[in-house]
């Protein structure tokens, strides 16, 4: 059963990422048909300037610190887990769990999806104010969003806010 | 937000999104190309002092912006 288990997900991937390269205009619509629409915009803006902010940054691509447990992605449901990545982070201290894109090409450099390298590089240089310990991996690789919606994302908010983050940055997978 | 997917970040009313030309999990360009990861970091802290509802296109040497459907070329 385990077997099959694991089989079915490996075609899913397989076949996710297939029709992601080959039928883009597609997998873009069943991308969108699995959007929840919004009818707002939240305000949100900057009321200090960039050299004096602290950003994190946030990613769906499913990043982690190799210490910590993988991403469940063997599961219909998701997993709206998440992990949190301090600023002094090596790049060789992460990983990244996820099924729905080609990850050989994160796993080789992760800053193509999470570049934390890089936000270092601007705080050293006083570009930011600061770069944030909490900067958060999650996996967004399901179709069920609502408990990201829900749980997820209302709880990174807060935590965020405590820590005085200024700016998010998000990347997708 | 990086999107890949600008149809997708429009219905979601994602407040500031950067698009770019890259490839699903590629969102900051391809391996080893530490100069398009700094380009694609720099424009998206450069979306964030912009208005919400902005959409920047990233580009090599100079950002486009969309901003409720018109055109006009950022700094």
């Amino acid at each position: 059963m385990r077997l099959l288990r694991k089989l079915y997900f490996f075609l899913r991937s397989k076949i996710a990422i297939a029709w992601s390269k080959l039928l883009p205009a597609s997998y873009n619509k069943f991308t969108l048909s699995n959007t929840k629409k919004h009818t707002y915009t939240p305000e949100a803006g900057l009321t200090k300037p960039l050299n004096e902010c602290r950003v994190a940054l946030i990613t769906s691509a499913g990043v982690h610190l190799k210490t910590d447990p993988p991403f469940h992605v063997e599961t219909l449901e998701g997993d709206p887990s998440i992990r949190i990545i301090p600023a002094d982070a090596a790049v060789e201290d992460l990983s990244v769990t996820h099924i729905y894109y080609d990850t050989k090409h994160a796993k080789a450099d992760i800053s193509i999806v999470f570049p934390l390298e890089q936000l270092q590089e601007l705080a050293t240089a006083g570009t930011i104010g600061s770069l944030s310990n909490l900067n958060i991996g999650v996996n967004g690789g399901t179709l069920n969003h609502t408990p990201h919606e829900v749980e997820t994302a209302p709880m990174v908010a807060r935590m965020m806010k405590e820590e005085g983050v200024d700016i998010a940055l998000l990347t997708p997978g | 937000m990086i999107t890949l997917l600008p149809d997708v970040t429009r219905a979601a009313k994602i407040p500031r999104t950067l698009h770019v030309p890259f490839f699903l999990g590629r969102p900051c360009g391809e391996p080893f190309d530490f100069d398009t990861r700094r380009n694609v970091v720099r424009q998206l802290l450069d979306l964030a002092e912009q208005p919400i509802e902005t959409m920047l296109v990233y580009q090599v040497d100079q950002t486009k912006r969309l901003v409720n459907g018109g055109v006009s070329v950022g700094s």
